[in-house]
């Protein structure tokens, strides 16, 4: 073997063990080294690989808005005391809305293998708001556009939807995937985590058929003991790592921002500093477990239709799970 | 089993022997295959790593032969070393210690290495002079290339 080394001499195999390695941005740059690496590195096999990869590392996604545009950073999804982030985002064209608002879902369709945005408008009726009409967007699939589909789901999902197993549900409490069961969360106080929350209730469920839920409380008397957190502030429930830990976000962006992970099984509490979006203040902010870079391509001439729209929501090359 | 028959030693390319513990060269899936099959005598020549990367491996191997008797409790410390280990290595090094992972089927030090390179690889320059690869776009197709990945250049 020389001392020095030449690329030929790198088996292609151990170059793509490399890549895999890389963050997402990285690749997204060099497809622009060199007709050859382009095409390595656009494959499916190699996006595949590379999703496979990343899905054994899951991340943080947090997202805000800052003057209009929608803004993503993510971060390594462990409990590192301190965390950098990353940042990345994309324009999709601008819903046909015939009404106010929109809500908007991010999904992950695992048998077509496509990322889709589902939109809903909201009907104000008294006082009660419910979905109007359903618009699909896939992504990925040549030129983007919204496609009305006809939707039995009248009721309006008061939270974020969740996907077990491919099946997409919405429920009025706060969902999680419980060690791949249909869990949810409710907060004695307001629904959400704040200050004066002394405990939080976990349901699970055990029988779908017969609706049987199993009920257990937490008693959160010791959450904020090791902390001097601001216990004014409002947090949500982000969902839960495979180490039994639930997760808990600011609504709010602070300075410094901090999120919680809380460890079911021995009632003890970690904070983890988040740098990197100091430069925002006072923002909502969403938080997201388990977000999996995929460096599939999706063109950017797709999109090239919202550059005309002056508004228009960004999402992120990711799968959320 | 005699004492003789616990240490093994591994002849380089340029002909450095080193003696080790059995348990220290058997991390290595190649040598383990080997000695399996009694192929080999109490000498293994590896024909495919130079004395100097060698010396490197065994260091690995030995650094992991002891931790892992220990159990889990110095992961920790263990993970310090990895990174120690791999900081100070230049391109050309790193690139051969790949090799000589994989050639010797150790996975945990591929795994570190191909990482190490990976994490020292983040810039289109540093992807240029580390795979020394020529750019045989035309500039309308690079443009075009870079504007269907634009936000990747966005820092």
């Amino acid at each position: 073997m020389p001392s020095t080394y030449s690329s030929e001499q790198i088996p292609i195999d151990i170059l793509i063990e490399i890549f895999l390695r890389l963050p997402a941005k990285s690749i997204l740059r060099f497809r622009c080294v060199s007709k050859q690496w382009a095409s390595i590195l656009c494959r499916p096999d190699f996006t595949d690989l590379f999703l496979t990869f990343s899905s054994d590392r899951p991340r943080l996604l947090f997202t805000f808005q800052v003057d209009g545009k929608w803004f993503f950073f993510s971060a390594p999804q462990r409990q590192d005391p301190d965390q950098n982030l990353s940042h990345d985002s994309i324009t999709i064209p601008k819903v046909r809305k015939g009404r106010v608002r929109v809500r908007n879902y991010l999904g992950y369709d695992p048998i077509n293998k496509e990322f889709k945005v589902l939109s809903m408008s909201v009907i104000f009726t008294r006082n009660r708001q419910h979905s109007g009409e359903h618009q699909v967007l896939t992504l990925g699939t040549g030129k983007l556009s919204w496609r009305m589909i006809e939707c039995s789901l009248h009721q309006l999902p008061d939270c974020d939807g969740i996907c077990i197993d491919g099946v997409f549900v919405t429920y009025p409490l706060t969902l999680m995937n419980y060690k791949g069961e249909l869990g949810a969360i409710q907060f004695n106080m307001n629904g959400y985590l704040c200050g004066r929350s002394t405990s939080l209730e976990l349901r699970v469920l055990d029988d779908a058929e017969k609706h049987k839920w199993s009920v257990k409380t937490y008693i959160l008397s010791l959450f904020w003991k090791d902390f001097a957190v601001d216990t004014s502030r409002y947090y949500h429930f982000v969902g839960m790592t495979d180490n039994s830990e639930l997760v808990f976000s600011p609504f709010i962006i602070s300075d410094p921002f901090y999120i919680f992970y809380y460890n079911l099984g021995r009632n003890t509490t970690v904070r983890v500093r988040i740098h990197g979006i100091e430069f925002v203040k006072n923002q909502y902010i969403y938080t997201f477990l388990n977000h999996v870079d995929d460096v599939k391509p999706i063109l950017a001439s797709n999109f090239s239709s919202a550059t005309d729209e002056k508004e228009g929501i960004i999402v992120p090359p990711s799968t959320l799970l | 089993m005699s004492k003789s028959e616990k240490k093994i030693v591994l002849k380089s390319l340029d002909n450095e022997a080193f003696e080790v513990e059995k348990a220290v060269a058997l991390q290595s899936q190649t040598i383990w295959v080997m000695c399996e099959d009694k192929c080999v005598g109490n000498e293994i020549p590896l024909e495919n790593v130079t004395g100097q990367i060698l010396a490197k491996v065994i260091d690995y191997c030995k650094k992991h032969a002891v931790v892992d008797g220990d159990g889990d409790e110095s992961s920790e410390e263990l993970k310090n070393w990895d990174t120690e280990f791999t900081k100070n290595m230049d391109q050309s090094t790193l690139f051969n210690m790949i090799l000589a992972a994989n050639y010797l089927n150790i996975k945990s030090l591929l795994n570190l290495t191909c990482q190490a390179v990976a994490d020292k690889t983040k810039t289109i320059d540093e992807f240029h002079t580390f795979l020394n690869i020529e750019n045989n776009f035309t500039p309308e197709e690079e443009a075009q290339i870079c504007q269907e990945n634009l936000w990747a250049f966005d820092d």
